[in-house]
């Protein structure tokens, strides 16, 4: 019986090449840097030196997640998928991550992660039950979408069996591509290292249990008190109407109401009151109906994750959408409908009565869901739709497609049942063939559409060798745009300035990808008044060892006030418990939860709960101080990552940058820091780098964690080598 | 059909595994002998089982109380399973868990599994959990040690794990497969429905799980075939009232 829990305490290895499985000591292997990112980031560390083709068969993929995956700590179902990314120029280190229940399954299996390394020599896919692990040849599968590549291994390995998957897209190696599992849950941006492999799917059955060390009464009561804090989608805390409890209303992703009803249940189901007492109703609080209030009679339930109370996935059930060719059902949260943007309603909805138009807007959902999860395409938080929009303009492409496809393509385009012709007329079956389109990368225009935006336009900007003559200053006119919502590092803002002015800004800079990182935006999303968010906060900080007047730190939502000490503290802080949510296997599209929806606490929540159940769970205790420096050395490891794929350590030059739209100096007349606006000066920008910088230890010429803070975290090993590639920041 | 007369023995008062039938009482004899209701089940149920000497006592009284799972309600969270085995066994693990959602997921369009009521395929999602079967009870009547009794408190079936070997035939004897042998401790795992607080109940969002007054609820789910029908010892006790 091992002495620990939480961990299985196996780590499973696959090579692909030699077709090979190993297993690992967890605890041995990956003790310091431990579960999701923090084990992928030092497995490419160790393994992916001077590695620089994201396709390279060198390109470990890891698949991660922690000691509280397949336990009962609430919203645990994530899987965090890290590698060198595709979608980055310099094929810099980016997770994607995935919800579901395939982490749980692998956990029940008894694996801590599974790491894929090399290339199969021809399609396969991974069968694990439990100990067992196969690698079967599945040359039937390569050309099928995902939800069939799934059907298949479920159907081989039994009804219990969790799958995640790749599509046409990641088989050719499309950078914006998925793998996804349970029908609807997709992380992006790894589909094509899987395809690069020639690694279909992974099924896995496990029939094993993850011990717990706290007693079972510890556990218990500490579960409980979770489920007593969780609030709603992004942890929202008041409703989205009056209630009969609730003493606040917001805009917050609380939807559940009296007469609301999961129509299309059988019988319908009523989400109610949803009283944050009862136990019983927690469920039904989210009801997201990101389709719209229409889309609620169409609705069978909200599904979501494993372990997860609040469910965030909406299931439909649109009948008429199956006149497109597709299965009238369909899940799936957020962007994860993106398929819909890419069609433009005024087209969509030409012409219809109200209720067609909601019915065909309705139907566009289910369509375009089923494209992207069956294609597995990925659209990297909606670029790729603003992306489309943005070239194909108001002027049919006229302007910045022409000159950058040859002369057949363009005809192609334009003839009768083409692409733009669907489009124009608000055809449906224009998101199947923009799909295809973009999985098989057809033509430049499909090239363009399959990779990452911002590399298209820098081919763009030269046009093809030979082929065409290309559109110089087409990037500037796109930095320029205010609708692609485009980040300085080329990759969308994700909550940035606009959800919590400096804290948002610099949590922007942490990645390279868009910043999948919730940890304070939620906060300030909760629906609580500004003033009582400021008291939670200073009160939580202060509880768990950080300075005092953390309120400070608050900028309410569009908003931008000067940078302070609390700023940079509150930057760090959750750009630690990113890394940490993924590394635990927390899901941080919920977590952490500074507030609670209880008035009787003062809505106040317990940001020292995960390092909590981290404890409990694994008999390791750690306190939130610990936890968080945890959080951080993964975060430094993963900029030592950073650099490496730069060849650089002037990260504040060349990775940390404000995008134009977000100083107040680009937009004439507006004035900073007056409520008006989220925009920041750029003198203060800088004031903010070098204090966060400080706060992480890092070097503030650079950018660069120094030798000193490195050794500090333990990785002189790290130190060592970034100075042998003169990575190093100067000691002072 | 479903339904036996008033209860033959007082919850916890069924007779134990290893009886002999001198140790029947004859209040217990004539309680057994003037069944005639159960029969058709019975039948149906042994089918031409073997008859054998040793005898064993496998009448149990209705349980008290049993648990509905709601399948319009149900969003597939697996809360229950969790807290079935993290609150019971002190890990978690869908396998262990007595009431059984994980292995439901067979939900991927094109999987024919997946089509059936319950599997997701449609979005609906089937718990499958213990019906406290009333007599006969098929896990019960399998074991051959006559481990599964009923629980003193709920009536619940329960395993008496002093008794229980771990051979695994009520596993296969059971029509919604909701019992698991824990591979660590080598006993059979079912619900017990947590003396009369059941956990899975207590931690489901939805209110979907819900514990009721004992109705009889096999016919609300689709068994699925049974492996082992019943232990010979347990046929030879009941040929009195089912030859
Ligand atoms: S375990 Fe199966 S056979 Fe036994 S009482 Fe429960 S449902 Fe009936
Ligand atoms: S009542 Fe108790 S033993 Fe039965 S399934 Fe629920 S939690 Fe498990
Ligand atoms: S806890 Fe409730 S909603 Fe969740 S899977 Fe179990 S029965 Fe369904």
């Amino acid at each position: 019986m091992p002495t620990y829990g939480g961990w299985t305490g196996k780590t499973l290895r696959v090579n692909l090449t030699t077709r090979t499985s190993t297993v690992e000591a967890t605890l041995d292997k990956y003790k310091d840097f431990w579960g999701g990112t923090g084990m992928g980031y030092k497995v490419l560390w160790d393994e992916a030196k001077g590695v620089t083709d994201p396709f390279s068969p060198d390109n470990p993929l890891i698949f991660g997640w922690g000691p509280l995956t397949g336990t009962g700590a609430p919203c645990g179902g994530r899987t965090c998928i890290t590698s060198l990314s595709p979608q980055h120029p310099y094929a810099a280190v980016a997770s994607g991550h995935m919800g579901g229940h395939f982490s749980a399954e692998a956990k029940y299996a008894g694996w801590d992660g599974i790491i894929v390394t090399g290339k199969a020599s021809g399609p396969v896919y991974i069968a694990i039950r439990d100990d067992q692990v196969d690698i079967v040849d599945c040359p039937q599968l390569w050309g099928s979408g995902i939800y069939r590549a799934t059907a298949e291994v479920v159907a081989a390995m039994g009804g219990s069996c969790q799958v995640a998957a790749i599509g046409q897209a990641g088989e050719n190696r499309v950078a914006q591509s998925v793998i996804m599992t349970g029908y609807s849950h997709s992380a992006g941006g790894q589909g094509g290292v899987m395809g690069s492999k020639n690694l279909k799917a992974i099924g896995i059955v496990g029939t094993g249990s993850i011990k717990i060390a706290a007693s079972k009464k510890d556990w218990r009561a500490l579960v409980d008190n979770a489920m007593q804090l969780v609030g709603s989608n992004n942890q929202a805390v008041v409703p989205n109407s009056p209630q009969p409890w609730a003493e606040y209303v917001s805009s917050a992703r609380w939807y559940a109401a009296k007469g609301k009803y999961w129509g299309a249940a059988n019988p319908p189901v009523e989400t109610g009151t949803c009283d944050p007492h009862d136990r019983q109703s927690v469920g039904y609080r989210c009801f997201k109906s990101d389709p719209g209030a229409f889309a609620e009679q169409f609705t069978v339930r909200m599904d979501g994750c494993h372990s997860c109370p609040v469910r965030c996935h909406q299931a439909l059930n649109v009948p008429t959408a199956a006149k497109w060719g597709v299965d009238p059902t369909a899940a799936n949260t957020c962007t994860g409908w993106w398929g819909r943007g890419l069609m433009n309603n005024a087209k969509v909805i030409a012409g219809l009565s109200t209720q067609d138009a909601n019915l065909k807007t309705l139907e566009a959902y289910v369509v375009g869901k089923h494209m992207t999860d069956d294609f597995g395409l990925h659209n990297n938080y909606g670029t790729t739709d603003r992306g489309w929009a943005f070239i194909y303009g108001a002027d049919k492409g006229v302007t910045w497609i022409k000159p950058n496809v040859p002369a057949a393509e363009w005809t192609t385009l334009n003839a009768p049942g083409g692409l733009f012709d669907l489009y124009e007329k608000g055809d449906l079956n224009f998101l199947m063939a923009f799909g295809k389109m973009m999985a098989y990368q057809v033509g430049e225009l499909g090239k363009f559409l399959a990779g990452p935006v911002e590399a298209g336009l820098n081919k763009w900007q030269t046009g093809v060798p030979g082929v065409t003559t290309g559109s110089p200053g087409i990037l500037a006119a796109y930095h320029a745009d205010t609708s692609v919502l485009w980040w300085a590092n080329g990759f969308p803002k994700h909550h940035s300035p606009e959800n919590g002015g400096f804290v948002g800004a610099l949590i922007n800079t942490g990645y390279n990808r868009d910043a999948q990182n919730h940890c304070w935006s939620n906060y300030l999303s909760n629906g609580l008044p500004t003033a009582v968010q400021r008291t939670i906060a200073d009160a939580e900080f202060a509880k768990n060892g950080y300075m005092a007047g953390m309120g400070a730190a608050i900028d309410p939502n569009n908003t931008c006030t000067q940078m302070n000490q609390q700023k940079a503290v509150a930057a760090r802080w959750a750009i630690a418990r990113k890394e940490l949510m993924d590394s635990t296997g927390l899901c941080s599209w919920m977590w952490p939860w500074i507030a609670s929806p209880l008035k009787e606490r003062g809505y106040a929540g317990d940001i020292a709960l995960e390092s909590k159940l981290f404890s409990a769970a694994t008999g390791k205790t750690m306190s939130t101080k610990a936890f968080d420096d945890e959080g951080v050395k993964f975060y430094t490891l993963q900029r030592a990552l950073t650099m490496r794929s730069f060849n650089s350590m002037h990260m504040r030059v060349l990775h940390d940058q404000l995008p134009p739209w977000a100083k107040v100096e680009n937009h004439a007349g507006a004035v900073a820091y007056m409520g008006a606006n989220y925009y920041m000066k750029s003198a203060d920008w800088e004031t903010a780098l070098d204090l966060f910088y400080a706060e992480l230890g890092y070097d503030q010429a650079t950018g660069a964690p120094t030798r000193a803070t490195l050794e500090a975290m333990g990785m002189t090993d790290v130190a060592d080598e970034l100075d042998d590639l003169g990575l190093l920041p100067a000691s002072v | 059909m479903s339904q036996h007369p008033a209860p033959l023995l007082e919850i916890g008062e069924d007779i134990g595994a290893g009886s002999a039938a001198g140790k029947i009482s004859r209040r217990d004899f004539v309680k057994i002998t003037s069944i005639t209701g159960a029969g058709m089940f019975a039948c149906t149920l042994f089918g031409s089982v073997p008859f054998a000497a040793a005898l064993k006592t496998p009448i149990l009284s209705d349980a008290k109380g049993v648990l509905l799972h709601d399948i319009s309600r149900c969003v597939a969270c697996r809360r229950c399973e969790l807290a079935c085995s993290e609150f019971n066994d002190g890990a978690a693990s869908a396998y262990l868990a007595r009431v059984k959602v994980g292995r439901n997921f067979a939900a991927m369009k094109g999987s024919p599994a997946g089509k059936a009521e319950g599997r997701a395929g449609d979005f609906r999602m089937q718990a499958d959990t213990c019906k406290q079967c009333p007599h006969p009870v098929p896990c019960a009547e399998a074991c051959p040690k006559g481990a599964i009794r009923s629980d003193s408190k709920t009536g619940a079936r329960r395993v008496d794990e002093k008794l229980c070997v771990g051979c695994g035939v009520c596993t296969r004897a059971c029509p919604w497969a909701v019992i698991t042998v824990n591979p660590a401790t080598q006993k059979a795992s079912k619900c017990y429905l947590c003396d009369g607080n059941p956990e899975c109940a207590r931690a489901c969002p939805t209110g979907a799980m819900k514990y009721i007054a004992w109705t009889d609820l096999r016919l609300t789910t689709p068994p699925v075939q049974p492996g082992i029908m019943a232990d010979p010892s347990t046929t030879a006790y009941c040929a009195p009232c089912h030859s």
